[in-house]
């Protein structure tokens, strides 16, 4: 009878455990650099604020804040991924749901996906595998900027569109709509993130990514002397033309 | 097109990513999606916290709109002439230097990429194209050997972005003496090829590549056997630099090519080729470039049926400089 209710208690104690080794957290940090606060909502007062480092886990509803130059890498238990640019706060409410309140965030989803993101103002879902950046803008929207990806996104007032790598998206308004696409330079966006390069391991993904560079590169016809900024509102993205005569002004 | 096809999937896959950016180099903003929107100049938004800032570098990175094509179709035309020192032209067994000459090659080159299909893991181009060549020599004494060479070829070429690619090719060759006007030598050569692309540091690529082949020659019946005594099986490894010294690209490689002839009095001859290749070239602008390559062979030949008459073992040393102009489309 003793021994019984030991082993009783022993397997219980082990899957307890394993419950915790592998549901206790929904995010662990990979990768920190900087000043990364976690806010609890649920406390009040400096209780309500922590310090992110590696191996720092991060539950759902809480909100992750990065000071200037400072940057994450998070884990889900899925293997999918997702990485906070500085000067940024997001929120994810579950697994599928981010609210990006400024900033910028990279997702990389190998398997599978459903992911809602929302910005201050607008909303958008996407279905299916890719690497992706979403920025959010002046105007509350985002720009969603794939990286390689093979999904849909869909918003509650423009429909579904098919994700192209290399194909920016405008999310504007509420409720939301697809504003203009852009097809941008993959191989400079590349070089020039740092979202990708400011981190010391390469994403999952990068074998796709390529590819997706070099299927651009095939169909490449010319590039504009411009670089694409903020949307400060829904009827006015920035466009920085340089050339020769304006090369100062970047 | 060996040449253009690694540096398009050179400036694809790997290199490209980190040559320097040099904006403005294809085309201006001239269409109108893009005017359509208020440009505003960088120094009037200072405080901005999403944008790309005022340096190319950010956390989302640079967004340069770029114009696509809606098919996968593209077509690059090449011109090259070069001038070169050849130590060995009759590739004669014995000392370096025999029959030394200047010779001077003009090519014409075309390829058309007829598409972009994405299959699973990988991207399949398929191409087209061919080459003319005509090639003369300054010794008057190798008149005779000036030549047109024409080639022609098929391509499939698979990418899987994890720097394997491979091909899987059918080329025609035809070759034409001048003073002649008769046709010295035609083959044709499926193979196929593995590549691996690779980095070694950020200015520094390497690619390895093995291919296998077959020739199925016709060539002058000298001894009135057999025209296709140059029938073969060929195996070749090669492996390459590319060093990014900023105006300057040097380009070390080694191959090494093994052929097996099977047909007639050439029958279970074997032939090893090593050569060692040192190419610099310095691009004038985005579609001209200028080259000096330098390069040395050796053959080891055995099993020959006439080697009464003479082995096929020789060395010869090659250099010169050369004009490429390049454009796509």
């Amino acid at each position: 009878m003793i021994i019984s209710s030991i082993k009783l208690i022993l397997i219980i104690a082990v899957h307890f455990w394993t419950a915790i080794f592998l549901y206790g957290f929904d995010i662990m940090c990979t990768y920190q650099k900087g000043t990364i606060e976690l806010i609890n909502g649920n406390l009040t007062g400096e209780d309500a604020i922590s310090t992110i480092s590696e191996h720092s886990e991060v539950t759902y509803g809480q909100i992750l804040a990065s000071g200037p130059n400072s940057r994450g890498e998070f884990m889900f238990t899925n293997e999918n991924l997702f990485r906070l640019g500085t000067s940024s706060v997001a929120n994810w409410k579950n697994r599928n749901e981010l609210w990006l309140h400024s900033g910028s965030v990279l997702f990389c989803l190998p398997n599978r996906s459903e992911l809602s993101v929302s910005s201050q103002i607008s909303s958008a879902s996407f279905t299916g595998t890719g690497t992706f950046i979403v920025e959010s803008t002046q105007n509350g929207g985002f720009k969603f900027i794939p990286l390689e990806a093979k999904g849909i996104l869909t918003t509650p007032k423009g429909g579904r569109k098919e994700v192209v790598g290399g194909r920016m998206i405008l999310v504007l308004g509420a409720p939301s709509y697809f504003g203009d696409a852009y097809d941008i330079d993959l191989l400079l966006l590349l070089k020039s993130s740092r979202l990708l390069n400011a981190y010391p391991k390469h994403l999952p993904t990068m074998r796709n990514i390529l590819l997706s560079l070099y299927v651009q590169d095939i169909k490449l016809k010319g590039k504009y002397d411009a670089l694409i900024g903020d949307a400060t509102s829904d009827n006015n993205l920035q466009i920085w033309k340089f050339g020769e005569k304006n090369n100062n002004k970047l | 097109m060996k040449n253009l096809l690694t540096s398009v999937l050179a400036c694809s896959l790997t290199a490209g990513l980190f040559a320097q950016v040099s904006p403005g180099n294809r085309q201006n903003a001239t269409d109108a999606s893009i005017n359509n929107f208020k440009a505003e100049a960088p120094k009037s938004n200072p405080g901005k916290k999403s944008s790309t800032g005022n340096s190319i570098a950010s956390d989302t990175g640079a967004q340069r709109p770029i114009l696509l094509k809606k098919s996968g179709f593209s077509a690059y035309i090449n011109y090259d002439s070069k001038f070169y020192y050849n130590s060995n032209p009759l590739a004669s067994s014995g000392s370096l230097k025999q029959q030394a000459t200047g010779v001077w090659d003009n090519t014409f080159s075309s390829i058309f990429g007829i598409g972009v299909f994405e299959l699973g893991n990988s991207v399949v181009t398929p191409f087209v194209g061919g080459s003319w060549t005509s090639t003369d020599h300054s010794e008057k004494v190798l008149e005779g050997l000036n030549r047109n060479s024409t080639n022609a070829f098929l391509l499939f070429l698979s990418n899987y972005g994890n720097g394997w690619s491979s091909k899987v090719g059918l080329n025609y060759s035809n070759v034409r003496y001048t003073e002649t006007d008769t046709e010295e030598y035609m083959d044709t050569n499926p193979y196929v090829s593995l590549r691996y692309s690779h980095f070694i540091n950020d200015k520094t690529s390497g690619a390895a590549e093995l291919s296998i082949g077959t020739r199925n020659s016709k060539s002058d019946d000298l001894f009135g056997i057999s025209d296709k005594v140059l029938d073969r099986n060929e195996v070749s490894l090669n492996y390459s630099l590319s060093y990014d010294m900023g105006e300057i690209t040097l380009s070390p490689s080694y191959t090494l090519l093994y052929k097996k002839y099977s047909e007639s009095v050439n029958d279970g001859r074997k032939d090893f080729l090593s050569n060692l290749a040192l190419r610099a070239d310095y691009n004038l602008n985005d579609s001209l470039v200028l080259y000096l390559n330098a390069s040395y062979n050796n053959q080891d030949s055995s099993g020959s049926q006439l080697a009464d008459l003479g082995n096929y073992d020789y060395k010869s040393w090659n250099g010169g400089l050369g004009l490429g102009l390049r454009a796509r489309f």
